[in-house]
């Protein structure tokens, strides 16, 4: 019986080693610059020993071997250890740009790919800081761990064959004291480690605050806060000013005990050193080049043990890292769609972003192939989430949802997606000129069909009058233009997608009347041969629309004609209500 | 960048430390404990010259170890008033600039939005490096001439290096400092230019898988990243250059140096082979403090590249907040008098727009999109100052009243509403001035007709609402916006599409809530829905900038056409 219990700490370990194993398994995916690194390692084992043969000609010299041969070739040597030297560090930065550009890419096709549901648990502008900071990771563990550790113990062990060649003695005292150095070394990574993992935590939180705070100012302005700001603003920077010194202070201390280590060592190497020196047992020249030679064999184990800590400041990276590439994909394969039609009817469908708080109850509708549906309900009733079930962009918990005679989830997913185009409340535009923004996914538009999609929906004139049209380019998310005119080029963009059904989610919320009425009168001419869904929450589509169906309580509380809905349903009364009161 | 724009921006970035307060005495400190730790240095050589070369005489051994601690030990004091003195310029740095861009005029703020959080939060941190390179040019000073008042007792023919060695440091410096800022300034703009384009569109997420247009984000984020990758090419091309010729390749000179013309002299015995190992250690010390004199030089480049646009920032203009008259009077109207204004040269938003806002009435703008109506509101919100024409408040000019009071004393509710990450509570309380109970917040929460919904949120009004209120949606966020302006109770209201984003039901309660506000208050209120027009007292028509149509409801129906498109569409 007692076999079966799992011990805590294990399963701890076991989750720890996983998180390794993981990520190892990653580096095959991350399309690593192999020639690149070959090259780098050949050039790192080279200035290792042509740093081992500078020492070795410095200490003949100072030996008193002041030919002019060995002058010739110490200089020789040292210009070339200056030229590998400075080689080294170019190839190792090129290697580094070429791994995190390939690493940056491979974690923006998976961001890409990820379904939506991945993103209810974080944040997708979370993903920005991944995909900027913590692809290089990959670059860290490769190039700040794997070869400088390589590199330490590659030249430790030279310089140990070097001494050993000297004297047996000397080399057994340079190897006494790696257990104690790596012993201490451990002892103080694993006390930086703790503190420093926790203050980094500290640090970001404290960051993290700090943005929102600046993003926050222009609200700060209109409600004349600007001294409030300010001091929450110094409180903030003064509790990051106090994190910075005590870890300063841990430093020191790391130094101090680092130093006293380092002194007793060369305590013991002078002491024993220079007793067998008196003894004549080693000669002058062995003594100049085992002391030069022992200063290199400490800093490499020192060396050693710093990379091999770094290994504790990669690791946070590695797992989120690992975390975010081992994130199943969204399903892609399935059947083909190259054209969709029919109505997409939904079968007892429940949902929820929460497992226990359904939004989405019991839908039961069809939206038809072709005609404009209107989609109603109060604000938060399901509306939108409906909607993303249609596109899939997340499963329903329970129920199906079939088009064309076929569940939804059976088709393949791209395609099937390439057949919905959505305007949302909050229209999708960016950095880049008018043109890229309304052209955006479609990159076969031609100018004649641009322009008819801004007539369409009214966008033409006021495009034209910027100062460089089509050309002029929109500043972040188009502020630099009013809701509608934004919504307006949404609109048009859904217009040169081809897709067969059109989704809009409140088009007039920021529209005025005049502008709403010109769309829908588009609206309604598209609907002879598309499916539109207008998702509204009040009357003005309901004079447009073939089909209503109204969203209450998770379920659908009425669907049919409007005129028909109208008169049983107490929400559309209501709404009914609004406009003839007018 | 040519000579002239050069020196401008050396001027501002010096101009940054003018701004801020410095802990001089731990510069001074760093100094006497610069030199303090060169001398150690200096005694230190001759016992590690002679136990290097075997000479083991009496006390070389115990003065070999005690130099050697006492150099660790001085070299971590010397520490301690450097991270200091680089912590306290890197929060003073941090504050000021958060003071100035809580300051800005909105126009400035809105330039440089994007990057301001990079720049406080990563940027500042390297403020501190030109002060600590102006204290490692004295200490640099003094510790030369300490070494070369040593070597010289063991031969003066080969100190003709350290003049040769300095001209070198300097040109290299020179050069090396370019680079540098050249490395620096295409370092950053390239990082802060592909989180800036990350977030832009990965904040899209959603409606990039709507779009379907996963291929064309994975192509432009490719192309972003790949322009990071070219400065990070063209930053290891520079690197290298440095490395050949630059400062590390120095001590490596510098030791040919000393062999070449050293071993002949020990060959002729001029000088010992002791001599000349201790003279290169010597020549090492003179060549690190050397090196620290254009330092200064080096670290104005450096930080040149970091803080350029940090010193931009600074020698931006702040708001004038403080203006010769108080608000402290009695409401009164406000007018608008020829008021032209344009964001963009050449592309007017208003053209000689003249209207009263009467006081205590309720006035309704109407006009298609794009006539100017929000414009307009961030006139009255004095985010922006007309360019001709006035903006008066009864017979006083409103740019001579203190801008905070009048900020203060308007409250805007905007159509998509500003909300931060923190509790409801927060949030509704924000602009408070003083402690706020919950009672109020409740209170100001009915009127919005936001308890409701608040009272169903898992933690009530500790409920956290997420960046921008995105656990929120966006009727309930807008009712919080509504409950933030109710509990300022302001003289003004500014509303703009204030219900837009509402559903049939809330609309309603929030329109009697909102005209409960109103009573007693001058409003001024952009709506599309033409059924507010029958609370007005007095409406505006805009259209294209121009003031088509002022007076009541009646009069204005009968002159303004667009006015009656506007009624006509909404039926």
């Amino acid at each position: 019986m007692k076999k079966r219990k799992t011990d805590p700490d294990q399963l701890k370990i076991k989750q720890k080693k996983g998180t390794w194993l993981r990520f190892i398994k990653l580096f095959p995916k991350c399309h690593l610059p192999v020639l690149f690194l070959l090259v780098y390692i050949i050039l790192d084992v080279s200035a290792v020993n042509i740093g081992v043969s500078e020492t070795d000609y410095t200490a003949q010299l100072f030996a008193g071997d002041t030919s002019a041969a060995l002058v010739t070739k110490l200089i020789g040597v040292i210009l070339l250890n200056l030229f590998a030297g400075s080689l080294l560090v170019f190839v190792g930065a090129v290697t580094s740009a070429r791994i995190n550009r390939n690493m940056r890419n491979v974690l923006l096709d998976k961001v890409m790919r990820l379904p939506m549901s991945y993103f209810k648990n974080e944040n997708p502008r979370e993903a920005v800081y991944r995909i900027v900071q913590n692809a290089i990771v990959i670059d860290s563990t490769i190039m700040l761990f794997l070869i400088p550790v390589f590199t330490a113990g590659y030249t430790a062990f030279s310089v140990f064959q070097r001494v050993f060649t000297y004297d047996w003695r000397l080399s057994a005292i340079m190897l006494a004291f790696v257990p104690i150095q790596i012993f201490i070394a451990f002892i103080f990574g694993r006390l930086n480690f703790s503190v420093s993992e926790r203050d980094a935590d500290i640090n970001a939180g404290l960051m993290e605050k700090l943005a929102e705070m600046v993003t926050n100012i222009p609200l700060a302005k209109a409600f004349a806060r600007e001294k409030k700001e300010v001091e929450r603003g110094s409180e903030l920077t003064g509790r990051l000013y106090r994190l910075n010194i005590k870890s300063s202070w841990l430093d020191q201390f790391k130094n101090l005990s680092e130093t006293v280590v380092s002194l007793i060592q060369s305590v013991i190497l002078v002491i024993v050193g220079a007793t067998l020196l008196q003894g004549e047992e080693i000669t002058i020249r062995a003594w100049i080049s085992f002391f030069m030679f022992s200063s290199v064999f400490n800093n490499a184990i020192s060396d050693f043990m710093m990379y091999w800590n770094n290994i504790k400041i990669i690791q946070g990276g590695a797992a989120r890292v690992a975390e975010i590439m081992d994130a199943p994909e969204e399903e892609k394969s399935g059947i083909a769609c190259e054209m969709l039609q029919g109505d997409l009817e939904l079968q007892h469908v429940r949902f929820g972003y929460e497992e226990e708080k359904p939004v989405l109850k019991d839908i039961s509708c069809t939206f038809p192939d072709c005609g404009v549906t209107a989609l109603l309900g109060v604000s938060g009733c399901g509306k939108t989430t409906l909607v993303n079930l249609l596109m899939r962009l997340y499963d329903p918990q329970e129920g199906t949802i079939a088009v064309g005679g076929n569940p939804v989830s059976e088709y393949a997913l791209e395609e099937y997606r390439s057949h919905f185009a959505m305007v949302s409340q909050n229209g999708m535009l960016f950095s880049g000129t008018v043109k890229e923004n309304v052209c955006y996914g479609n990159e076969t538009v031609t100018d004649e069909e641009f322009e008819n999609a801004l007539k369409r929906v009214g966008a033409y004139e006021f495009v034209n009058a910027m100062p460089q049209g089509a050309m002029t380019q929109l500043e972040e998310y188009g502020n630099n233009l009013s809701g509608g005119q934004r919504q307006r080029l949404c609109v048009a963009r859904a217009l040169l997608s081809k897709a067969h059904y059109l989704i809009l989610d409140e088009p007039s919320a920021s529209m005025d009347a005049i502008a709403t009425a010109e769309l829908m009168k588009v609206f309604k001419e598209l609907s002879k041969d598309h499916g539109i869904i207008i998702i509204a929450h009040t009357a003005a589509v309901l004079s447009l629309a073939d089909r209503v169906i109204v969203i209450e309580d998770g379920t659908v509380s009425a669907e049919g004609k409007p005129e028909e809905a109208q008169k049983t349903n107490a929400f559309l009364k209501e709404l009914a209500g609004r406009r003839t009161a007018e | 960048m040519n000579q002239k724009t050069q020196k401008g921006v050396w001027k501002r970035t010096l101009r940054l430390f003018t701004n801020i307060k410095i802990p001089w005495p731990l510069y001074i400190l760093q100094v006497i404990l610069g030199v303090v730790s060169t001398k150690v240095a200096l005694l230190y050589v001759p016992y590690e010259t002679s136990l290097k070369m075997g000479t083991l005489e009496d006390g070389v051994i115990p003065g070999y170890l005690f130099y050697m601690l006492l150099a660790v030990v001085m070299q971590i004091i010397a520490s301690v008033p450097a991270f200091y003195a680089s912590s306290i310029v890197t929060r003073n740095l941090q504050n000021k600039l958060i003071s100035r861009s809580v300051h800005l005029p909105m126009k400035a703020f809105e330039k440089n939005a994007s990057q301001l959080v990079s720049w406080i939060t990563q940027d500042c941190s390297y403020a501190d490096g030109l002060l600590t390179s102006i204290a490692g040019f004295l200490t640099g000073l003094v510790s030369v001439y300490m070494s070369m008042d040593t070597m010289s007792e063991i031969d003066t023919a080969m100190l003709y290096a350290v003049p040769v060695l300095l001209i070198y440091i300097i040109a290299d410096t020179w050069l090396e400092g370019k680079f540098l800022f050249l490395r620096e300034r295409r370092g950053r703009r390239a990082s802060a230019e592909l989180t800036a384009y990350l977030a832009e569109h990965l904040g899209f997420i959603t409606q990039i898988k709507q779009q379907h247009s996963r291929k064309e984000e994975i192509r432009r984020g490719r192309q972003a990243i790949q322009r990071f990758y070219r400065a990070d090419l063209y930053q290891a091309f520079l690197t290298l250059v440095v490395g050949v010729i630059g400062s590390s390749a120095i001590s490596s000179f510098l030791t040919i140096f000393i062999f070449v013309m050293g071993v002949p002299k020990v060959n002729s015995g001029s000088i010992t082979l002791d001599e000349l190992v201790a003279f290169q250690s010597y020549i090492l010390i003179v060549y690190e403090s050397l090196s620290s004199l254009p330092g200064i030089y080096t670290s104005l480049m450096y930080s040149n590249g970091q803080l350029f646009y940090i010193a931009n920032l600074m020698s931006e203009k702040e708001e004038v907040y403080s203006r010769s008259r108080s608000m402290d009077i009695p409401d009164a109207d406000i007018s608008f008098e020829h008021v032209s204004f344009s964001y963009e040269e050449n592309e007017p938003v208003l053209r000689d727009v003249s209207f009263t806002i009467p006081k205590g009435k309720l006035t309704v703008v109407a006009g298609p999109n794009g006539s100017g109506k929000t414009t307009v509101f961030k006139l009255l919100e004095r985010f922006y100052t007309p360019e001709s024409g006035v903006i008066r408040f009864g017979g006083i000019e409103a740019e001579a009243i203190h801008l905070q009071e009048w900020r203060q004393s308007i409250a805007y509710v905007l159509q998509e509403p500003q909300l931060f990450n923190g509790t409801v509570r927060d949030n509704i309380a924000y602009g408070m001035d003083r402690e706020v109970s919950d009672e109020e917040i409740v209170a100001a929460a009915k009127l919005a007709c936001a308890d409701e919904f608040i009272r169903e949120l898992p933690e009530g009004l500790d409920f956290v609402i997420g960046e921008n209120g995105s656990r929120l949606s966006a009727g309930q966020r807008q009712r919080l916006a509504i409950a933030r302006a109710v509990m300022l109770d302001p003289a003004y209201l500014l509303l703009d599409e204030a219900t837009c984003n509402m559903d049939v039901y809330s609309e309603k309660s929030v329109t009697k809530a909102l005209l409960r506000l109103m009573e007693g208050r001058t409003t001024v209120m952009i709506s599309h829905n033409m059924e507010m027009l029958a609370y007005a007292d007095q409406v505006i028509v805009l259209n294209n900038g121009v003031l088509e149509a002022a007076g009541t409801r009646a009069e204005v129906e009968a002159k303004s056409k667009t006015l009656k498109q506007l009624i006509d569409a909404d039926k």
